[in-house]
């Protein structure tokens, strides 16, 4: 290369560097208040620890909850062992359990009646006004009787059905109905009953 | 002591003048270049050093206390080269 051209090759790169210098320096000065601005090192060790306890305590109650939940899943397990039919309600009627009992007794499962209206679904026939049975069951916490309840196939149930509510602290959250089929019993009460009505001889029955 | 003396005197140098073919452009634009580069050579590490005195949970500070050396020794080179046109 000629040593003209070498000689302004090299001024253009002292040029360069010349201009990259003082932008690096400006660049510097600006930037200098920001890092002081920074959180330091102990801010960070603290925000690290604060977040690790965090951490800590979400897992306990993941533990937790993990633990209620199957808890909970072992109570349901239980429910699904007794032969009475149980449903939990909300206090706004949609069901919100089913067990296996009831699932036989009344031929829907428990995936079909989640979140429907159980007066509506077995098209309950109370001995009282529902109002009155509502009424009782938020002041005395339970009620039973008997009603009428018609099965998915159509076929009418007898039960005997007992109400619990459920509280929490002093709101009450839901309702557990324990349903047994009484239709049988009530079918051969009736039978005896007309028998007895029908016989010509005089039938007194006294308290033994 | 001839070969000091050969060193630092100027006699049998030849001005850096000469490489940039004494032409009074490339001598202005290699004399400012110098200068700004010097300029901004002992200004990054004062900028350096106040950063490391305020900031004493800095890590590696000691590095950029040595940058900041290095640097201003780069910028002493500069100084030399205008020094010595």
């Amino acid at each position: 290369m000629e040593s003209v051209a070498r000689a302004v090759l090299a001024g253009a790169i002292k040029g360069v560097t010349a201009a990259a210098s003082i932008a690096t320096a400006i660049l510097l000065v600006r930037l200098a208040p920001e890092a002081l601005k920074l959180p330091g090192l102990d801010e960070w060790m603290h925000a690290n620890a604060a977040l690790h306890k965090e951490v800590q305590e979400r897992r306990d109650i993941e533990l937790k909850l993990r633990t209620s939940e199957s808890r909970y899943r072992e109570n349901a397990e239980l429910l699904d062992l007794t032969h009475d039919a149980i449903l939990v309600r909300s206090m706004k009627g949609e069901i919100i359990f089913w067990n296996r009992a009831a699932e036989r007794l009344y031929g829907w499962h428990k995936e079909e009646v989640l979140g429907q209206i159980t007066y509506q679904l077995l098209q309950t026939v109370f001995p009282i006004p529902l109002a009155e049975i509502e009424a009782e069951l938020l002041k005395t916490g339970s009620w039973e009787g008997e009603v009428v309840h018609i099965r998915r196939d159509g076929g009418q149930l007898t039960i005997s059905s007992r109400w619990a509510v459920r509280k929490q602290g002093d709101v009450p959250v839901a309702i557990l109905e324990s349903n047994r089929d009484i239709t049988e019993r009530k079918r051969e009460e009736e039978k005896f009953h007309k028998l007895m009505e029908a016989t010509p001889d005089a039938i007194v029955i006294v308290k033994s | 002591m001839g070969f000091l003396r050969q060193l630092f005197g100027s006699g049998d140098f030849r001005p850096h003048g000469y490489c940039y073919l004494w032409n009074p452009g490339l001598v202005w634009l290699n004399v400012l270049s110098d200068l700004l580069i010097a300029l901004a050579y002992f200004a990054i590490p004062v900028i350096l050093v106040w950063l490391i005195r305020k900031r004493r949970d800095l890590p590696f500070s000691w590095m950029f206390a040595l940058f900041g050396a290095f640097i201003v020794a780069c910028g002493m080179t500069h100084v030399m080269e205008v020094w010595n046109l």
